[in-house]
């Protein structure tokens, strides 16, 4: 008989850290002591940030399962999931979507996950490794304030460098290919430009699309954060456009859909881009400072 | 160690008093065995002189334990990167697979002596061995190979339900 409490407890320990958070879960609730040592062990700092059920501990928790865990890839890919929590800053809704998620992903690869390893991880990821083996007691309010700062920046780098680099393929393409290609990137979020070029050439045929004004309204509710105010929005426009009723349009799409802002500010057009900036906001950190669009 | 020493055997006695032969080079895995004979100034001793005593590990298990090492002896060191070595659990060889296939009380037993000798790889890989074996399984299938008893009350039972809601099927 395996009498696993009886295992001296830096062995079980070493059991412990060798698990997968889905498993230590189960363990947890096997017993009091398995409750603590689960919890006092180095990958557990998912869960209990996760426990403590506010986005800034979700982020977190959502960029530490992304990152750290090879299956755990596997299983965002292709699921637009982090930018859709961010997009609508609604924590139910990313909780539900995230409980699903995940059930799907037990259901399909239980028996089969690997636990996850950092080959080839860039020099970004290794700080994601070493936030990772934080411990919770190791994070003091100060500390997790430089957590948040590093993951909102590294996070918002990310994806800046991804949407300037492809600004001018985003261009040409509908919106629903942007929303595609975003999907797609999920799979591999280091390709660099010329990677991303390839993939453009080799997969993707471009038809430009019409928007409608729905989409206009969808688009904006995509991309917004949450309260945090869109900051910046770059549109493209098939032929040349009369400017005042589009910014007429947009402002009052702004308005209707209550987003915020203080001014607009007509930061630069051709007869065929209009960059509109909302400027007098204060609180925003959000990640995704820019949207480009296409009409 | 010198090349003399290497080559010279030393005596393991059971905790069931039975005594093992084991070449040094094969018993160095052990880093408690290691501390000993250096301590003591006999590892380039040509005779070691009376048998080591291990206690608390059988003969069953000291022999598994041995024979472990002979298949390990020559592997080359690991660089000291626990973290990363730790966090996989399907980088087990097929020979480490097939070893370890035994009963889970010779498993326990095996940890506890990989433990006592301080052998980190044979620790490692029993260790997650006994991760994979946690693998996929429910509280109550963990308990019962396990042999865990629920000292739950209702009351905390549903507390822990409750932190654990999100991934609840």
């Amino acid at each position: 008989m395996f009498e696993f409490l009886k295992l001296p407890p830096e062995i079980r320990m070493m059991i412990i850290n060798r698990m997968h958070p889905v498993d230590l879960f189960n363990l947890k609730k096997c017993s009091k002591l398995c409750s603590e040592e689960v919890k006092n062990s180095k990958n557990y700092c998912f869960g209990l940030l996760w426990d403590n059920s506010n986005d800034y501990f979700i982020e977190l928790k959502m960029y530490f399962f992304d990152y750290s865990y090879e299956n755990s890839i596997k299983f965002w890919k292709n699921r637009n999931f982090i930018q859709k929590f961010f997009a609508r800053r609604n924590i139910r809704k990313a909780q539900d979507l995230f409980r699903k998620k995940l059930i799907r992903y037990k259901r399909t690869v239980k028996n089969i996950w690997i636990r996850g390893d950092f080959f080839g991880i860039d020099e970004e990821n290794m700080k994601f490794l070493k936030l990772e083996s934080l411990k919770i007691e190791d994070l003091q309010p100060e500390t997790l304030f430089d957590v948040q700062k590093f993951l909102s920046q590294t996070i918002k780098n990310r994806l800046e460098a991804l949407e300037l680099s492809r600004c001018k393929y985003l261009a040409r393409l509908n919106i629903q290919e942007i929303y595609n290609i975003r999907d797609y990137l999920k799979i591999d979020f280091e390709l660099n430009p010329q990677q991303f070029q390839a993939l453009i050439a080799k997969n993707i045929t471009i038809p430009i699309g019409k928007l409608k004004y729905e989409d206009i309204i969808e688009f904006i509710e995509s991309w917004r954060n949450g309260k945090r105010e869109i900051q910046k929005c770059v549109l493209y426009f098939k032929e040349p456009q009369e400017f005042s009723d589009v910014e007429q349009l947009f402002y009052n799409i702004f308005r209707t859909k209550n987003i915020r802002f203080g001014n607009i500010q007509h930061k630069s057009r051709t007869n065929k881009a209009l960059s509109i900036e909302a400027i007098g906001i204060s609180d925003c950190y959000g990640i995704l400072m820019e949207c480009d669009a296409v009409f | 160690m010198t090349d003399a020493a290497q080559e010279r055997s030393i005596k393991l006695l059971s905790s069931d008093n039975e005594t093992f032969q084991v070449p040094r080079n094969v018993i160095r895995l052990s880093n408690t065995i290691n501390t000993l004979l250096q301590d003591l100034g006999l590892d380039d001793e040509e005779d070691a002189g009376d048998a080591i005593p291990v206690q608390n590990v059988t003969s069953t298990i000291l022999k598994k334990v041995i024979a472990w090492c002979q298949h390990h002896h020559e592997d080359p060191v690991a660089a000291d990167d626990s973290d990363s070595r730790e966090k996989r659990t399907d980088d087990i060889s097929s020979w480490d697979v097939e070893f370890l296939k035994v009963d889970q009380g010779t498993l326990f037993e095996l940890i506890l002596a990989a433990n006592y000798l301080d052998i980190k790889g044979l620790l490692d890989v029993s260790c997650k061995t006994v991760a994979n074996m946690i693998k996929g399984k429910s509280p109550e299938e963990i308990r019962r190979t396990f042999n865990i008893k629920n000292d739950f009350t209702p009351e905390e039972e549903e507390q822990i339900r409750k932190e654990n809601a999100w991934c609840e099927d």
